[in-house]
């Protein structure tokens, strides 16, 4: 690793610890001898209010590489979330978090937990990461919003 | 034919002999100027101002090394009257600077000028000798152009670039009163790194106080010099690290940001001092 990313992440860490979006949680994961793994955190990105999203806080793991922050981290929700821009996977589609569009190193972890959040209830439809949500959202918008106030219940806040 | 007779003083050689024998009204009289001779062009060309640029230039690093100890050390966050003097010379500095481009554009001017107007006039012959003396033909006097161009210089004001000294002294009181200050200068300017209506000493890569911040000539984003390069790598130009800027940017583009430098400094001063005053049982 770097000495830049991991002075990076030690910032981020005390940024995020002084201030940051209601409802949202977020802190490095412990390695297995139980130190302090900056490049592998766990975070919780609460749906907004007012929307299908609203009664869950989503997990997700943000994966820093060991160029970060010159590269943007790699962001994942469990396998199978119910989302048209989330790949099977779990990895999330967002041109902030796509070196080859709009990645800068100056973005944070709280604009990537924000733009998360956004993403949640304002889908692209334009570039479709998994078959199931998109074709839902796009074809048979009633189905859509069932299974995500479905999903919001299994992560309930 | 003549051709070599230049000003008064190859008259005053010919007249030498009988100089003392004659009354002033006798004196044969030359012509007051005649044109330049081209053998002296070259003369013409060496009247120069002195460049005083090495003086300028060191007077200018001492101006910014006081200005920088200011911002260490001295700094008395309630008695800006070194501040005020400090910031007073200066203003007497750039006024010798201007003084000094009027100087030299008079000069070259008025060398223009003279060289013009004395290459539209007959080489001084015999035939054209009294109606030079006469004044019919009327060659230019060097001074009489000098002083006619300065007058023109000093009618018209220079304004001297604004460079980055000028610009430290003018941010100096405010950045001394709020280190993280949006300068007047630069409110209309919204492009800038500002949160809540302030600018952020860190730097945007890597999220520590700036330590060599450096600024883009492109965007104006400012970075420190290790992130940016450690950026950039081996590429020789990336789009700009600050989220929404379109500007691609090189390690050509980026120059030291000496006001980066004074606000951190400052912000660094002023934090010792609120520190040294807290009381012990408060920490």
């Amino acid at each position: 690793m770097s000495s830049l990313c991991l002075q990076r992440l030690q910032e981020e860490r005390k940024k995020w610890r002084k201030d940051h979006p209601f409802g949202f949680f977020a802190k490095p994961t412990k390695k297995a001898d139980g130190s302090m793994n900056l490049q592998k955190w766990e975070a919780g990105i609460p749906g907004k209010e007012g929307t299908l999203w609203k009664d869950g806080v989503y997990p997700v793991v943000i994966e820093y590489p060991d160029d970060y922050p010159s590269k943007p981290p790699k962001v994942k929700f469990p396998a199978g979330f119910y989302h048209p821009n989330i790949y099977p996977s779990g990895t999330v589609c967002l041109s902030i978090l796509n070196e080859d569009q709009d990645w800068r190193p100056a973005i944070t972890l709280k604009q990537i937990a924000l733009g998360i959040q956004d993403l949640l209830n304002s889908p692209n439809p334009d570039s479709p990461a998994q078959e199931p949500a998109w074709r839902a959202f796009s074809k048979n918008r009633k189905e859509y919003e069932r299974n995500v106030i479905e999903q919001a219940k299994e992560y309930t806040k | 034919m003549i051709h070599t007779i230049y000003g008064t003083t190859r008259y005053a050689e010919a007249g030498k002999t009988n100089f003392h024998d004659m009354r002033e009204s006798e004196l044969p009289s030359a012509p007051t100027t005649v044109p330049l001779h081209r053998s002296l062009v070259q003369e013409l060309h060496s009247w120069k101002t002195r460049d005083l640029t090495a003086i300028f230039n060191e007077t200018r690093s001492q101006f910014s090394n006081t200005l920088n100890q200011l911002a260490e050390t001295g700094l008395d966050l309630h008695d800006t009257t070194s501040l005020e003097n400090l910031s007073e010379v200066f203003k007497d500095f750039r006024e010798l600077e201007t003084q000094q481009i009027v100087q030299q554009r008079s000069v070259n001017d008025a060398k223009m000028r003279y060289r013009t107007k004395s290459d539209e006039l007959p080489a001084v012959t015999w035939e054209n000798w009294d109606a030079y003396k006469a004044g019919d033909i009327r060659a230019p006097s060097i001074a009489e152009v000098f002083a006619e161009v300065q007058k023109e210089h000093h009618a018209s004001p220079v304004d001297l670039p604004s460079d980055t000294l000028a610009r430290l002294f003018r941010a100096l009181p405010h950045i001394f009163a709020d280190p993280t200050c949006i300068l007047p200068d630069d409110r209309a300017d919204d492009d800038l790194q500002i949160e809540g209506g302030q600018i952020e000493l860190t730097c945007p890569i890597t999220c520590m106080q700036f330590k060599r911040p450096m600024i883009s000539r492109k965007c104006g984003h400012v970075f420190d010099y290790d992130g940016i390069k450690q950026y950039l790598g081996d590429q020789p130009s990336k789009d700009c690290p600050q989220s929404g800027c379109i500007q691609k940017i090189s390690i050509r583009d980026l120059v030291r940001d000496e006001l980066m430098e004074l606000r951190c400094k400052v912000a660094a001063t002023r934090n010792k001092a609120v520190k040294a005053s807290t009381p012990l049982h408060t920490v």
